[in-house]
């Protein structure tokens, strides 16, 4: 469970962290977007030069980065796979009924394969850098203005803060149930997949019911100390937006120039188809 | 003019399972002046914490009716008594809403809708009431359950109620320090006109109340100021300074045959 790096926090000061939350959630939306823009392979290699430069700003070393595309390289592996046998253009090196290796297939797979890494390392770099709970404050920031059409996202993003704020209760919890277990002589990780499962349910059921009561107890919490949905609230947490808030989003605007000039040059495709 | 009284409570009674004739409260009635600090004493399972829960309304009697201010306690206007009344449950952890300690102190603030200034200003002198500024960035699983508790009592404080309150609140704290928060909550007391119900099984804790309750199998047995009290019950453990006092009665030295208050006690040793 410790090994997912995508959706952890480091603390620390870089310039990446002290940038707004709803500036870098911005941002890197923009930047997954952007990205489905970018059409030749000189604009993929600004992209990533942009991404490299947004790790080594963050302050967190780029192997941890890698750490974090690692447990979901088969799948974007696999996806690239299909991708190169299933389409065919340029130079064909192989084929054999509907799938072929071509030089075109190979450079679509590329680009696929590029999306995906810088994807995981922006949505990273952004998690990285952001605290949870200032995350779901520009979550609630960008989402405001579904308010005008009556949707109340107020709700939502305190539904957001509060699972945010039991999980470490809920992983404490699972521990504490494995160690009563455990010092009842039940051994995890042994055993078929049946026995294993049986070994499972015991654990379940006492975390169902801690987890109601929880619950419970939380929306008793809730009701007296005022929270009332549809009434409006004002926030203690304070979001200031400065300058280089707003010239990050600026440099979204040279990367997006930097993309549609790029996409005037394929000079890698025009050699090799 | 006869003051009225904060809260009243007529005739309650309440039971969790209706299909069962076991009253978690029976016949309750009781008056709560304004400004004073009234004890609940009792056993595990006598019905404290019920009776908090009926106070603020998230529980209904079965029969009977509870007033505060004048106003019947309802299903349909208890929201509008969440502003002058501020409870601190007997669990830390599920009242902790926010995701850092100043953020959970001012929920109830974020609630009224008030200024960023004045939540600042209220959640900053309630931390450093309860002794937990220094820790007001960290999140609710790096903190004890005594500070969560304090935690839990700086919401209260901050939101500045008519009527506190506390369900074994203060159990969790070290002896000091609950010393200390409680003669501060009493001078608290005493300059705002605040009402307190506390609710604890500590027995030391009962030289602050001016009123004392006591609470068995749902029902009141009996009450007034702790002096009575104490001498009317024999059975129920007196705070300390009374205890020594009974002591040393036993051991045939000459003291007062009445009920005696810490500052008393220490006055007669004195002479
Ligand atoms: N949620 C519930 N469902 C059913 N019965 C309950 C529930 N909560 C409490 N009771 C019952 O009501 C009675 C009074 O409980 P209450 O929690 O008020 O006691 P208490 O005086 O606060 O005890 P403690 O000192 O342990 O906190 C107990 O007999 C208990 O079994
Ligand atoms: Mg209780």
């Amino acid at each position: 469970m410790n090994k997912l790096i995508l959706g952890r926090y480091f603390p620390g000061n870089s310039f990446l962290h002290r940038i707004d939350p709803r500036a870098k959630l911005l941002a890197a939306l923009y930047f997954i977007g952007l990205l489905f823009f970018v059409d030749y392979f000189v604009g993929f290699i600004w992209m990533i030069c942009f991404t490299l430069l947004v790790t080594k700003i963050s302050g967190v070393s780029l192997s941890i980065y890698l750490k974090g595309i690692k447990p979901l390289i088969w799948l974007i592996l696999m996806s690239v796979f299909f991708r190169v046998i299933f389409t065919v253009g340029g130079t064909i090196y192989f084929s054999k009924g509907p799938f072929a290796i071509s030089s075109y297939g190979l450079l679509l797979g590329f680009f696929s394969f590029n999306r995906f890494i810088l994807i995981i390392i922006i949505s990273t770099a952004l998690t990285l850098t952001t605290k949870p709970i200032d995350l779901t404050d520009a979550i609630d920031a960008l989402l405001k203005p579904l308010r005008l059409l009556g949707i109340s996202t107020a709700e939502f993003s305190l539904m957001l803060s509060i699972s945010l704020r039991f999980i470490p209760n809920l992983l404490d919890e699972t521990q504490k149930v494995l160690d009563a277990q455990r010092a009842r002589g039940v051994v995890f990780g042994e055993g078929n997949l049946l026995e294993q499962m049986k070994k499972i349910v015991p654990l379940i059921i006492p975390l169902f019911s801690s987890s109601l009561k929880r619950a419970e107890e939380m929306a008793d919490v809730l009701e007296v100390r005022g929270y009332q949905p549809s009434k409006k609230r004002s926030s203690f947490r304070q979001l200031s937006w400065r300058f280089h808030d707003t010239a990050s989003l600026l440099i979204m605007g040279v990367l997006t120039i930097g993309v549609i000039i790029l996409n005037q040059f394929p000079i890698i495709e025009q050699w090799l188809l | 003019m006869k003051q009225h009284p904060i809260l009243s409570i007529k005739d309650v009674s309440y039971r969790y399972d209706l299909r069962h004739e076991d009253y978690a409260l029976s016949q309750i009635s009781l008056d709560v002046k304004r400004g004073e600090w009234l004890t609940v004493l009792g056993e595990n399972g006598s019905g404290k914490s019920t009776l908090a829960r009926l106070i603020v309304g998230l529980a209904e009697p079965e029969f009977g009716t509870i007033t505060f201010n004048d106003q019947t306690v309802t299903q349909a206007n208890k929201s509008t008594f969440w502003e002058k009344v501020g409870i601190v449950f007997q669990n830390p952890d599920n009242q902790f809403i926010g995701t850092t300690v100043q953020d959970d102190v001012a929920f109830s603030l974020e609630n009224l809708n008030l200024s960023y200034h004045e939540m600042k200003q209220r959640v900053t002198n309630a931390l450093h009431q309860v002794g937990m500024y220094k820790l007001r960035e960290k999140d609710p699983s790096q903190l004890s359950g005594g500070q969560k508790q304090r935690v839990a009592i700086a919401g209260v404080l901050a939101l500045e109620p008519e009527l506190m309150i506390f369900d074994e609140a203060f159990i969790m704290l070290d002896p000091q320090s609950r010393t200390r928060l409680l003669k501060e909550l009493k001078l608290i007391q005493k300059n705002l006109g605040l009402t307190i119900i506390s609710i604890t099984h500590d027995h030391n804790e009962t030289v602050f109340a001016d009123r004392l309750l006591l609470l068995a199998s749902g029902q009141i047995i009996d009450q007034g100021d702790p002096r009575t009290v104490f001498t009317r019950n024999r059975y129920v453990q007196p705070p300390f300074a009374e205890q020594f006092r009974r002591e040393l009665v036993q051991r045939g030295i000459s003291v007062p045959d009445n009920y005696m208050s810490n500052d008393e006690l220490v006055e007669w040793l004195c002479k």
